[in-house]
């Protein structure tokens, strides 16, 4: 699937992780893999590909500033933007020392990591001016990261660097302990390791149906087909995987359509929350859903 | 409810079964497949003899094109007579509507039956209006015309011509007053007398069928025109006789007033696959019943996936429907 919406990336540069162990191995990998490549004192940043970052001028310049900090810095290096809201289910960074202000971009250093935790502690959190919420874009160079995982998480270095060795990938990858890439950076952000960057751009995470149909709507980028007979509604947003089903809604407002063929969502616009219980739901129920 | 391959009569509505199919059911308490005949048109005979088998294909009566029910009905009348059956009752059961309790509409087909073959009246049915209906003929019933506790019989006092809403609002107070719900009982013989009494020009063509011509040639020679365009002049000359139905009828003109009913009848169950977080009052009609459906803080809904459309409307709004499928025709969306 990614290669069909991104044809021009080389195969080579495609880094299949062998089988699913979290993203601390995951992140691990693509050290190996570009430090084994000879890019191992190249900075590399981790771009997650399920966010949006607008402008994307700023993104770039985000880039721009990281890559530099990393060539002559070998602390851990990650984003962070300020919360305007309790936004529940991430983690946040309490920010220290500003290290570097260059190009309008603020890093600083990070004095404490706060897992995610309930509403109340964050409402409280969220008043301080020195709370960033943590949007993870890691940028060192491979040969930085090699480093941080000899020293705090040896099981997971020795079967990178035997991969680096030339050792058979699945063999090595099977060795490493399932974890987040938190194994490794809580001890980073406890021993002043590592640095956050006050992120230039909007972050949207998509996390919602609603904070997707918000954006579309607010961007001008959502339209009812003509297959879509809206009768006198207000506020739906429709989403179909075939673009020939006729749907009709009628007398009803704020509602969130999903139809994947094998599967129907029909959700208010403010209980979209919600939406991972009914997941959970089917689930439990053993219905066929992939 | 309807669409132009998917006739309300068709679908599966109730525990899986289609109106048609439970019509048929009904009738098999007193009849065998033999004895019932279809009346139908060439796009819907195959889905009826999909979903009733059992009746022989000989049974079947098209109509070579769509002429509206006066043709159909003395089509019906024109073929049964030719079979040899001049002089045997027929009963006309519509079949996108559900009686109930349905050993009433059996007693009913009975006692009309019996009436049939000594009256030569046109024998119809009649329900009490429980608000004022617009666009309707009302009847005044007069005498009873039979001694069954069960099912009343009476002669037709007065027929009055449909009225302004004002002018109902008073009819309706009358206990005598019913509306004319087609239930046409006759022989094939003394229907053929009534259309030669009132419209020549259907009887005609329908005469020369018995005599052995094309029907197709002569179908096509009669004017497109309800049935009432013959029965509102019977009614009218004290040529019929009405019967209070005695059974409940249900036309579902609105998915809101079938989910009512399967709601009071505890026919409606929502299967496994379907996850309603927290709602109430929601109505789900899937074709494909592996379909995984979630329902998130949302009451009162109407959903209905046929796979080819989608449709999630406000309960009390689906006699809005309609004016949705106008809009789709009018888009030229491919929807059968």
């Amino acid at each position: 699937m990614a290669k069909i919406q991104a044809p021009d990336i080389p195969d080579s540069n495609y880094i299949v992780e062998p089988e699913r162990r979290n993203q601390g191995p995951a992140t691990a990998l693509i050290a190996a893999f570009l430090y084994m490549h000879g890019h191992e004192d190249e900075p590399f940043i981790i771009i997650q590909g399920d966010d949006l970052r607008e402008p994307t001028d700023q993104f770039i310049k985000l880039i721009d500033v990281c890559e530099k900090l990393a060539l002559k810095e070998t602390r851990y290096i990650t984003g962070g933007f300020r919360p305007k809201e309790t936004i529940m289910g991430i983690d946040y960074l309490i920010r220290g020392e500003k290290v570097l202000s260059e190009n309008e971009l603020n890093v600083f250093e990070v004095k404490k990591f706060i897992k995610r935790s309930t509403r109340e502690e964050i409402d409280k959190l969220v008043v301080s001016s020195d709370v960033l919420a943590h949007s993870n874009h890691s940028c060192m160079t491979p040969r930085s990261f090699m480093n941080m995982l000899k020293k705090y998480k040896p099981d997971w270095y020795e079967p990178l660097q035997n991969i680096i060795n030339g050792a058979d990938i699945n063999t090595e990858y099977a060795k490493m302990p399932v974890g987040p890439i938190e194994d490794v950076t809580k001890f980073l952000y406890d021993n002043g390791e590592a640095l956050v960057v006050e992120l230039p751009f909007t972050w949207t995470d998509f996390g919602t149906f609603e904070s997707l149909f918000k954006y579309l709507k607010n961007k001008n980028l959502y339209k009812a087909d003509e297959n879509i007979v809206d009768l006198n509604g207000k506020n739906n947003f429709v989403k179909l995987d075939d673009s020939n089903k006729v749907v009709a809604l009628v007398g009803v407002d704020d509602l969130i359509v999903v139809d994947t063929g094998d599967a129907l969502l029909i959700s208010k616009n403010t209980a979209t929350n919600d939406i991972k219980d009914a997941v959970a739901e089917i689930k439990k129920r053993n219905l066929q859903l992939t | 409810m309807s669409r132009q391959f998917r006739p309300k009569h068709f679908l599966p509505l109730i525990d899986g079964k289609s109106l048609f199919q439970l019509n048929y059911e009904s009738l098999l308490a007193k009849f065998n497949p033999s004895e019932i005949y279809i009346s139908t048109n060439k796009d819907q005979v195959k889905l009826a003899q999909l979903q009733v088998p059992q009746i022989p294909e000989d049974n079947f009566i098209l109509e070579p094109e769509m002429k509206n029910t006066g043709p159909a009905i003395g089509l019906i009348a024109a073929v049964l007579y030719k079979k040899g059956y001049k002089d045997e009752p027929f009963f006309l059961v519509q079949a996108d509507v559900l009686r109930n309790p349905s050993d009433m509409f059996i007693k009913m087909i009975e006692e009309c039956g019996e009436l049939a073959k000594s009256r030569k009246e046109y024998i119809t049915g009649g329900i009490r209006p429980k608000t004022a209906v617009m666009g309707v003929d009302y009847l005044l019933k007069g005498q009873q015309v039979n001694d069954n506790e069960n099912v009343g019989v009476y002669k037709v006092d007065k027929f009055i011509w449909r009225v302004s809403e004002e002018e109902t609002n008073d009819l309706i107070k009358n206990s005598n007053i019913l509306i004319h719900s087609n239930h046409t009982c006759m022989t094939p013989e003394n229907y053929l007398q009534m259309y030669k009494k009132y419209r020549l020009d259907w009887y005609t063509p329908l005469e020369n069928i018995i005599n052995g011509a094309d029907i197709n040639t002569e179908f096509s020679k009669m004017t497109p025109d309800p049935q009432e365009k013959v029965t509102q002049l019977a009614h009218e000359a004290g040529e019929s006789l009405i019967v209070e139905l005695p059974f409940e009828w249900y036309d579902f003109g609105t998915y809101k007033s079938l989910s009512e009913y399967l709601k009071e009848n505890n026919l409606y169950t929502v299967g496994e696959n379907i996850v309603d977080l927290n709602g109430k009052n929601n109505y789900i009609s899937l074709d494909d019943s592996n379909k995984v459906v979630a329902l998130v803080g949302v009451d009162n809904l109407v959903v209905v996936d046929t796979g080819d459309a989608l449709l999630i409307c406000e309960r009390s709004m689906t006699g809005q429907v309609g004016e949705a499928l106008k809009e789709v025709k009018s888009r030229k969306l491919a929807l059968t």
